[in-house]
Protein backbone atom coordinates (compact mmCIF):
# COMPACT_ATOMS: atom_id res chain seq x y z
CA UNK A 1 0.00 0.00 0.00
CA UNK A 2 1.37 3.19 -0.95
CA UNK A 3 1.80 5.60 1.84
CA UNK A 4 0.45 9.50 0.71
CA UNK A 5 2.90 11.75 2.89
CA UNK A 6 0.68 14.98 4.29
CA UNK A 7 3.55 17.45 4.40
CA UNK A 8 6.86 17.55 2.43
CA UNK A 9 9.78 16.55 4.43
CA UNK A 10 12.59 19.20 5.08
CA UNK A 11 14.56 18.38 2.02
CA UNK A 12 11.96 18.30 -0.44
CA UNK A 13 11.03 21.70 0.61
CA UNK A 14 14.34 22.34 0.23
CA UNK A 15 14.24 21.59 -3.15
CA UNK A 16 10.93 22.67 -4.25
CA UNK A 17 11.68 26.53 -2.82
CA UNK A 18 14.57 26.64 -5.28
CA UNK A 19 12.23 25.92 -8.40
CA UNK A 20 9.69 28.24 -6.80
CA UNK A 21 11.77 31.14 -6.03
CA UNK A 22 12.94 30.54 -9.93
CA UNK A 23 9.71 29.56 -11.64
CA UNK A 24 11.38 29.67 -15.23
CA UNK A 25 14.02 27.22 -14.15
CA UNK A 26 15.32 24.06 -15.50
CA UNK A 27 17.81 22.54 -13.48
CA UNK A 28 19.16 19.11 -13.19
CA UNK A 29 19.68 16.87 -10.11
CA UNK A 30 23.20 17.24 -9.91
CA UNK A 31 23.17 21.33 -9.83
CA UNK A 32 20.38 20.96 -7.13
CA UNK A 33 22.90 18.76 -5.09
CA UNK A 34 25.56 21.18 -5.86
CA UNK A 35 23.74 24.14 -3.81
CA UNK A 36 21.75 21.83 -1.62
CA UNK A 37 24.41 19.28 -0.37
CA UNK A 38 21.60 17.48 0.05
CA UNK A 39 22.76 13.65 -0.57
CA UNK A 40 22.06 11.89 -4.10
CA UNK A 41 20.36 8.72 -2.35
CA UNK A 42 17.42 11.52 -0.71
CA UNK A 43 17.81 14.00 -3.59
CA UNK A 44 16.49 11.61 -6.59
CA UNK A 45 13.98 10.29 -5.38
CA UNK A 46 12.82 13.44 -3.89
CA UNK A 47 12.68 14.68 -7.29
CA UNK A 48 10.93 12.13 -8.87
CA UNK A 49 8.06 12.35 -5.92
CA UNK A 50 7.86 16.11 -6.19
CA UNK A 51 7.35 15.30 -9.96
CA UNK A 52 5.24 12.13 -10.16
CA UNK A 53 3.12 11.95 -6.76
CA UNK A 54 2.69 15.43 -6.01
CA UNK A 55 2.96 16.63 -9.47
CA UNK A 56 4.24 20.29 -8.29
CA UNK A 57 7.24 19.55 -10.80
CA UNK A 58 7.86 18.55 -14.33
CA UNK A 59 10.85 16.34 -16.39
CA UNK A 60 12.16 15.77 -19.33
CA UNK A 61 15.05 14.28 -20.87
CA UNK A 62 17.82 16.87 -22.04
CA UNK A 63 17.62 17.26 -25.93
CA UNK A 64 20.62 16.44 -26.66
CA UNK A 65 22.24 13.79 -29.22
CA UNK A 66 24.73 11.57 -26.39
CA UNK A 67 27.24 10.59 -29.39
CA UNK A 68 27.60 14.08 -30.32
CA UNK A 69 28.00 15.69 -26.34
CA UNK A 70 29.93 12.28 -25.59
CA UNK A 71 27.46 12.15 -22.03
CA UNK A 72 24.64 11.06 -21.61
CA UNK A 73 21.84 13.40 -21.63
CA UNK A 74 20.70 14.06 -18.03
CA UNK A 75 16.73 14.78 -16.86
CA UNK A 76 15.97 18.23 -16.53
CA UNK A 77 12.98 19.52 -13.88
CA UNK A 78 11.15 22.80 -13.65
CA UNK A 79 8.34 24.07 -11.50
CA UNK A 80 4.64 22.53 -13.28
CA UNK A 81 3.12 26.47 -13.16
CA UNK A 82 -0.25 24.45 -13.39
CA UNK A 83 0.15 23.19 -9.68
CA UNK A 84 2.72 26.67 -8.68
CA UNK A 85 -0.16 27.82 -6.00
CA UNK A 86 -0.30 24.24 -4.55
CA UNK A 87 3.47 24.13 -4.05
CA UNK A 88 3.51 27.49 -2.21
CA UNK A 89 0.88 26.28 -0.25
CA UNK A 90 2.86 23.23 0.93
CA UNK A 91 5.99 25.11 1.03
CA UNK A 92 3.68 27.06 3.68
CA UNK A 93 2.57 24.33 5.37
CA UNK A 94 6.13 22.97 5.86
CA UNK A 95 7.15 26.64 7.42
CA UNK A 96 3.89 26.69 9.73
CA UNK A 97 4.12 23.12 10.98
CA UNK A 98 7.69 23.63 11.80
CA UNK A 99 7.04 27.30 13.51
CA UNK A 100 4.41 25.29 15.40
CA UNK A 101 7.02 22.27 16.45
CA UNK A 102 9.76 24.71 17.76
CA UNK A 103 7.09 25.95 19.85
CA UNK A 104 6.50 22.58 21.34
CA UNK A 105 7.46 20.78 24.36
CA UNK A 106 10.45 18.48 23.22
CA UNK A 107 8.07 15.23 24.44
CA UNK A 108 5.24 15.98 21.85
CA UNK A 109 6.70 16.42 18.65
CA UNK A 110 7.22 12.88 17.75
CA UNK A 111 5.33 12.63 14.84
CA UNK A 112 4.80 16.10 14.06
CA UNK A 113 6.32 16.27 10.70
CA UNK A 114 5.48 13.05 8.43
CA UNK A 115 7.65 12.11 5.52
CA UNK B 1 48.04 -16.46 -8.68
CA UNK B 2 48.17 -12.83 -11.05
CA UNK B 3 44.56 -13.16 -12.29
CA UNK B 4 43.77 -14.63 -8.68
CA UNK B 5 45.20 -11.47 -7.10
CA UNK B 6 43.52 -9.54 -9.86
CA UNK B 7 40.14 -10.61 -9.23
CA UNK B 8 41.08 -9.82 -5.62
CA UNK B 9 41.92 -6.32 -5.75
CA UNK B 10 38.73 -5.68 -7.95
CA UNK B 11 36.62 -6.91 -5.48
CA UNK B 12 38.21 -4.81 -2.95
CA UNK B 13 37.75 -1.65 -4.88
CA UNK B 14 34.07 -2.20 -5.23
CA UNK B 15 34.03 -3.17 -1.30
CA UNK B 16 35.78 -0.32 -0.81
CA UNK B 17 33.52 1.70 -3.10
CA UNK B 18 30.14 1.03 -1.51
CA UNK B 19 31.14 2.75 2.05
CA UNK B 20 32.30 6.58 1.28
CA UNK B 21 34.82 6.28 3.85
CA UNK B 22 36.45 3.39 1.59
CA UNK B 23 36.04 5.51 -1.25
CA UNK B 24 37.55 8.41 -0.07
CA UNK B 25 40.60 6.20 0.72
CA UNK B 26 41.10 4.88 -2.74
CA UNK B 27 40.94 8.87 -3.88
CA UNK B 28 43.87 9.21 -1.64
CA UNK B 29 45.32 6.10 -2.81
CA UNK B 30 45.03 5.77 -6.67
CA UNK B 31 46.35 8.36 -8.55
CA UNK B 32 44.36 11.32 -10.81
CA UNK B 33 44.00 9.40 -14.37
CA UNK B 34 42.95 5.75 -13.09
CA UNK B 35 40.87 7.28 -10.15
CA UNK B 36 38.72 9.34 -13.10
CA UNK B 37 38.85 6.35 -15.34
CA UNK B 38 37.69 4.13 -12.36
CA UNK B 39 34.69 6.69 -11.77
CA UNK B 40 33.78 6.28 -15.54
CA UNK B 41 33.11 3.00 -15.15
CA UNK B 42 31.37 2.62 -12.08
CA UNK B 43 28.90 5.76 -13.13
CA UNK B 44 28.52 2.99 -15.85
CA UNK B 45 27.87 -0.12 -13.83
CA UNK B 46 24.98 1.88 -11.93
CA UNK B 47 23.50 3.32 -14.79
CA UNK B 48 23.25 -0.85 -15.79
CA UNK B 49 22.15 -1.90 -11.83
CA UNK B 50 19.77 0.61 -11.43
CA UNK B 51 16.66 -1.17 -10.08
CA UNK B 52 14.87 2.34 -9.51
CA UNK B 53 14.53 5.71 -12.11
CA UNK B 54 15.75 7.74 -9.22
CA UNK B 55 19.09 5.53 -9.26
CA UNK B 56 19.35 5.54 -13.12
CA UNK B 57 18.88 9.54 -12.80
CA UNK B 58 21.80 9.59 -10.18
CA UNK B 59 23.84 7.26 -12.29
CA UNK B 60 23.44 9.18 -15.29
CA UNK B 61 23.66 12.83 -14.07
CA UNK B 62 27.06 11.07 -12.35
CA UNK B 63 28.35 9.86 -15.39
CA UNK B 64 26.96 13.44 -17.21
CA UNK B 65 29.19 15.60 -14.40
CA UNK B 66 32.38 13.61 -15.11
CA UNK B 67 32.43 13.74 -19.00
CA UNK B 68 31.77 17.26 -18.64
CA UNK B 69 35.39 17.39 -16.52
CA UNK B 70 38.15 18.78 -19.31
CA UNK B 71 40.18 16.27 -20.41
CA UNK B 72 43.19 18.60 -18.77
CA UNK B 73 42.13 18.16 -15.30
CA UNK B 74 41.19 14.78 -15.69
CA UNK B 75 44.65 13.77 -14.82
CA UNK B 76 44.36 15.56 -10.85
CA UNK B 77 40.55 14.87 -10.37
CA UNK B 78 39.22 12.28 -7.76
CA UNK B 79 35.85 11.79 -8.01
CA UNK B 80 35.42 8.24 -6.80
CA UNK B 81 34.05 9.67 -3.29
CA UNK B 82 30.85 11.06 -5.19
CA UNK B 83 30.98 7.94 -6.70
CA UNK B 84 29.86 5.90 -3.43
CA UNK B 85 26.65 6.58 -2.86
CA UNK B 86 25.24 6.53 -6.08
CA UNK B 87 26.58 2.85 -6.86
CA UNK B 88 25.05 1.99 -3.28
CA UNK B 89 21.63 3.63 -4.33
CA UNK B 90 21.99 1.61 -7.40
CA UNK B 91 22.99 -1.88 -5.79
CA UNK B 92 20.59 -1.07 -3.06
CA UNK B 93 21.41 0.48 0.55
CA UNK B 94 20.43 -3.27 1.85
CA UNK B 95 21.77 -5.02 -0.61
CA UNK B 96 25.25 -3.21 -0.42
CA UNK B 97 24.98 -3.22 3.23
CA UNK B 98 25.41 -7.39 3.03
CA UNK B 99 27.73 -7.15 -0.17
CA UNK B 100 30.54 -5.57 2.13
CA UNK B 101 30.66 -8.12 4.56
CA UNK B 102 31.78 -10.76 1.69
CA UNK B 103 34.28 -8.48 0.08
CA UNK B 104 35.64 -8.18 3.46
CA UNK B 105 36.20 -11.59 3.93
CA UNK B 106 37.15 -12.50 0.46
CA UNK B 107 40.09 -9.95 0.74
CA UNK B 108 41.22 -10.62 3.65
CA UNK B 109 41.23 -14.79 2.78
CA UNK B 110 42.58 -12.93 -0.71
CA UNK B 111 45.48 -11.36 1.41
CA UNK B 112 46.24 -14.56 3.70
CA UNK B 113 46.33 -16.64 0.72
CA UNK B 114 48.80 -14.67 -1.51
CA UNK B 115 51.10 -14.06 1.66
CA UNK B 116 51.42 -17.88 2.01
CA UNK B 117 52.64 -17.66 -1.87
CA UNK B 118 55.12 -15.38 -1.26
CA UNK B 119 56.38 -17.13 1.93
CA UNK B 120 56.37 -20.65 0.25
CA UNK B 121 57.90 -19.61 -3.16
CA UNK B 122 60.22 -16.95 -1.38
CA UNK B 123 59.27 -14.92 -5.07
CA UNK B 124 60.14 -11.19 -4.11
CA UNK B 125 57.92 -10.01 -7.20
CA UNK B 126 54.61 -11.52 -5.50
CA UNK B 127 55.66 -9.46 -2.33
CA UNK B 128 54.61 -5.97 -4.31
CA UNK B 129 50.88 -7.74 -5.66
CA UNK B 130 50.57 -8.82 -2.27
CA UNK B 131 51.02 -5.80 -0.30
CA UNK B 132 48.59 -4.33 -2.47
CA UNK B 133 46.38 -6.65 -1.88
CA UNK B 134 46.99 -6.29 1.94
CA UNK B 135 46.27 -2.68 1.50
CA UNK B 136 42.93 -2.68 -0.66
CA UNK B 137 41.39 -5.23 1.95
CA UNK B 138 42.46 -2.83 4.44
CA UNK B 139 40.22 -0.20 2.90
CA UNK B 140 37.45 -2.29 2.77
CA UNK B 141 38.06 -3.57 5.72
CA UNK B 142 38.31 0.06 7.20
CA UNK B 143 35.22 1.70 4.96
CA UNK B 144 33.14 -1.06 6.37
CA UNK B 145 33.32 -0.47 9.79
CA UNK B 146 33.52 3.29 9.05
CA UNK B 147 30.88 3.27 7.15
CA UNK B 148 28.86 1.11 9.10
CA UNK B 149 29.22 3.22 12.43
CA UNK B 150 28.41 6.58 9.87
CA UNK B 151 25.59 4.63 8.39
CA UNK B 152 23.41 3.65 10.95
CA UNK B 153 23.70 7.28 12.47
CA UNK B 154 22.61 8.48 9.13
CA UNK B 155 19.67 6.25 9.12
CA UNK B 156 18.19 7.45 12.56
CA UNK B 157 19.19 11.06 11.55
CA UNK B 158 17.39 10.68 8.14
CA UNK B 159 14.48 8.51 9.62
CA UNK B 160 13.81 10.97 12.26
CA UNK B 161 13.89 13.95 9.62
CA UNK B 162 11.53 11.74 7.16
CA UNK B 163 14.09 11.74 4.28
CA UNK B 164 12.25 10.49 1.54
CA UNK B 165 15.12 8.46 0.32
CA UNK B 166 15.61 6.55 4.03
CA UNK B 167 14.01 3.21 3.04
CA UNK B 168 14.67 1.19 0.28
CA UNK B 169 11.35 1.80 -1.55
CA UNK B 170 11.20 0.22 -5.34
CA UNK B 171 9.80 2.64 -7.30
Amino acid sequence: MSRKPRILSKPSATILRMFVDDPRAELFGFQILKETGIPPGTLYPALRALAEDREFLLHRLEDIDPVEAKRPARRLYRLNIDNAGAARAALAEVANRRSTTARMPTGSRRGAVTA
Amino acid sequence: VIAAVTVFVILALVGGMLHRAGARVLDWILPGGINYYLAEQVARLCIRLAGTAAARDAATDLLANLKTVDRDDRASYRPLAECAPVLRRSVGSARARSFVPLFVGVNLVGASAAMGVVLASRAPGYAVLTATVSATAAVTFLGFVTGRRVSRRERDRRRAEGHPGSDDARD
